[in-house]
């Protein structure tokens, strides 16, 4: 969640570029901030990754005794 | 006790206060200062270094113990010896080929570090060098602990030195030599964000790398700062970054611009046979260590001259298509020949802090020998050079040569100048011939076309 919140913020900074910077600008900050954005990315797509694999399994259907199984090997 | 040598600093290499490397007696010593040690001794721990050296994706190294250097160094905690390059090259000389075959492996250095625990303290393109080429990165002390959730330090420096330059030629057909040779620490985003059209923008890894980097740029320091520190980046994404440059990099060619005038040109025959069976006997007889071939066009003849016996040739050229031609060449029949960018009449300077940390083409020299085919004109006329300032510059490269000398009566001449008056009533193969008698011995010249062209081996009387 945190991730998100940053993402969100950064997103909101890209487009909210107006007022000028007057302190020390370290070079790098597009970088690490671009990185931030990539980090959010990257959580978010494990988090869809989660859901999509709970869509799949809520969607296929398999005979009951072999659901059984994949159940006992899940818990093992 | 042991007296201390003098050893004498590179000057390229002070940026790093974790330890420099030295000259000693013609060894190249790298001190490992006490503020290195605990990353030094943890990647040594892995088998990293040994395998990205036994790969020969890094230089070799060895510690070395000798009193007589530890008193010399008496503040390193670890000096390492490394065998010494045949030749410095930089980046800004690198043809498109060179530059991304640099670009590929500092990518693939940083994901096989990761695997170990490992990570690069930056992404500098001066930390490659080339044998043939084959890239080899040259910083040991550039590795260290990889701590989870750490930024990619050198992904701004990676995009300015690598990815920036090669998109510039990649998707604009601009080349970079000049701009980089100028800026040496490669093109910013923002500059490249300025020039790349709308539609490239759009591309998913242009858009990230190029257009959302600049704009984060622009954020307001406290901002930026606070947010910064929030940041954590899974190694995962890390090496999901550093994979997909590697496969973006990996696709890039340079744009087709059509502004090529020597990449096509294939030697005339009875001239190639002759050139080639002089430039054997050449290279036989002075078996050069190091060999420049200024022209080097696609590497016809530097080819020959390896396989004559020269053990490393360096060529020259300012055709970038040609130069990618020739890098091919060298890549697929495994030649140790480094084509480079460079413009003859203004070759690379001094430059860098105190402007010597980056050399100038005379500062790495001299080579054993060089051979000039089909230049000589090209300076002479083309550059109005005076032919006796253009021999001591040949003479100062390297003390012996194989030159050829196009007279005025070739029909290439006459073209260049059939649009301009001829004010070069000086240029006379005579006159080209007594610009050495001076401090040369003339071994061999033979006129290898009907319309005059002559091959001149020449050796300076100073060498032996």
């Amino acid at each position: 969640m945190r991730k998100l919140i940053i993402l969100l913020c950064l997103s909101i900074a890209i487009f909210s570029i107006t007022t000028p910077a007057y302190a020390y600008l370290d070079p790098g900050t597009g970088s690490a901030l671009l990185q931030g954005l990539l980090a959010g990315v990257a959580g978010v797509l494990a988090v869809l990754k989660l859901y999509w694999q709970r869509i799949k399994q809520f969607f296929s259907w398999r005979p009951k005794s072999q659901n059984k199984s994949t159940d006992a090997e899940d818990q093992a | 006790m042991i007296e201390a040598m003098t050893a004498i600093q590179n000057p390229a290499s002070f940026r790093d206060p974790r330890g420099s490397v030295y000259h000693l007696n013609g060894r190249v010593l790298r001190t490992v200062l006490a503020n290195a040690v605990e990353d030094f001794e943890f990647v040594r721990s892995t088998d990293l270094i040994k395998k990205l050296i036994a790969q020969q994706q890094l230089v070799a190294e060895k510690i070395v113990h000798a009193e007589l250097l530890t008193t010399t160094f008496p503040k390193a905690s670890y000096i390492l010896e490394h065998p010494r390059l045949d030749f410095i090259s930089y980046p800004y000389e690198w043809p498109f080929a060179a530059l991304k075959a640099a670009a590929l492996l500092q990518l693939s250095i940083h994901l096989q570090a990761l695997e170990q625990g490992v990570t690069l303290t930056d992404a500098s393109a001066y930390n490659i060098q080339f044998q043939g080429v084959q890239p080899i990165f040259i910083d040991h002390l550039a590795f260290t602990r990889y701590q989870p959730g750490e930024l990619w330090q050198g992904h701004r420096q990676f995009c300015a030195e690598f990815l920036n330059p090669l998109l510039l030629r990649a998707y604009l057909g601009v080349s970079y030599h000049a701009w980089y040779r100028g800026a040496l620490e490669g093109i910013s985003v923002a500059d490249l964000n300025q020039l790349l059209p709308w539609y490239r923008k759009m591309q998913p890894k242009v858009f990230m790398h190029v257009l959302m980097q600049t704009s984060l740029q622009k954020t307001p320091a406290p901002q930026a700062e606070k947010a910064i520190k929030k940041i954590n980046l899974p190694l995962v994404a890390l090496q999901n970054m550093l994979r997909g440059l590697h496969n973006w990099i990996e696709k890039l060619q340079p744009a087709k611009d059509g502004q090529t005038t020597w990449a096509n040109y294939t030697p005339q025959s009875a001239e190639a046979t002759l050139k080639t069976r002089l430039l054997t006997e050449f290279v036989n007889a002075t078996q050069p260590k190091l060999l420049y071939d200024l022209g080097c066009n696609n590497g016809f003849y530097s080819q020959h001259a390896l396989t004559a016996g020269a053990q490393t040739v360096i060529g020259f050229d300012n055709d970038q298509d040609a130069l990618d031609q020739a890098f091919l060449r060298a890549k697929n029949a495994k030649l140790k020949f480094l084509p480079l960018f460079l413009d003859l009449a203004n070759p690379t300077p001094n430059q860098g802090w105190a402007q010597v940390e980056r050399q100038g083409l005379a500062q790495r020299g001299p080579a054993n020998a060089l051979f000039a085919f089909a230049i000589v004109h090209h300076l002479a006329i083309g550059r109005n050079i005076p032919l006796p300032m253009l021999v001591n510059w040949l003479l100062d490269l390297a003390p012996q040569g194989l030159v050829e000398f196009v007279p005025k009566t070739d029909p290439m001449v006459q073209k260049m100048l059939a649009r301009r008056s001829d004010i070069f009533s000086e240029y006379t193969l005579e006159n080209f011939l007594q610009c050495f008698a001076q401090k040369c011995t003339i071994i061999k010249n033979e006129t290898i076309s009907p319309s005059g062209r002559c091959l001149i081996w020449y050796k300076k009387n100073s060498y032996v």
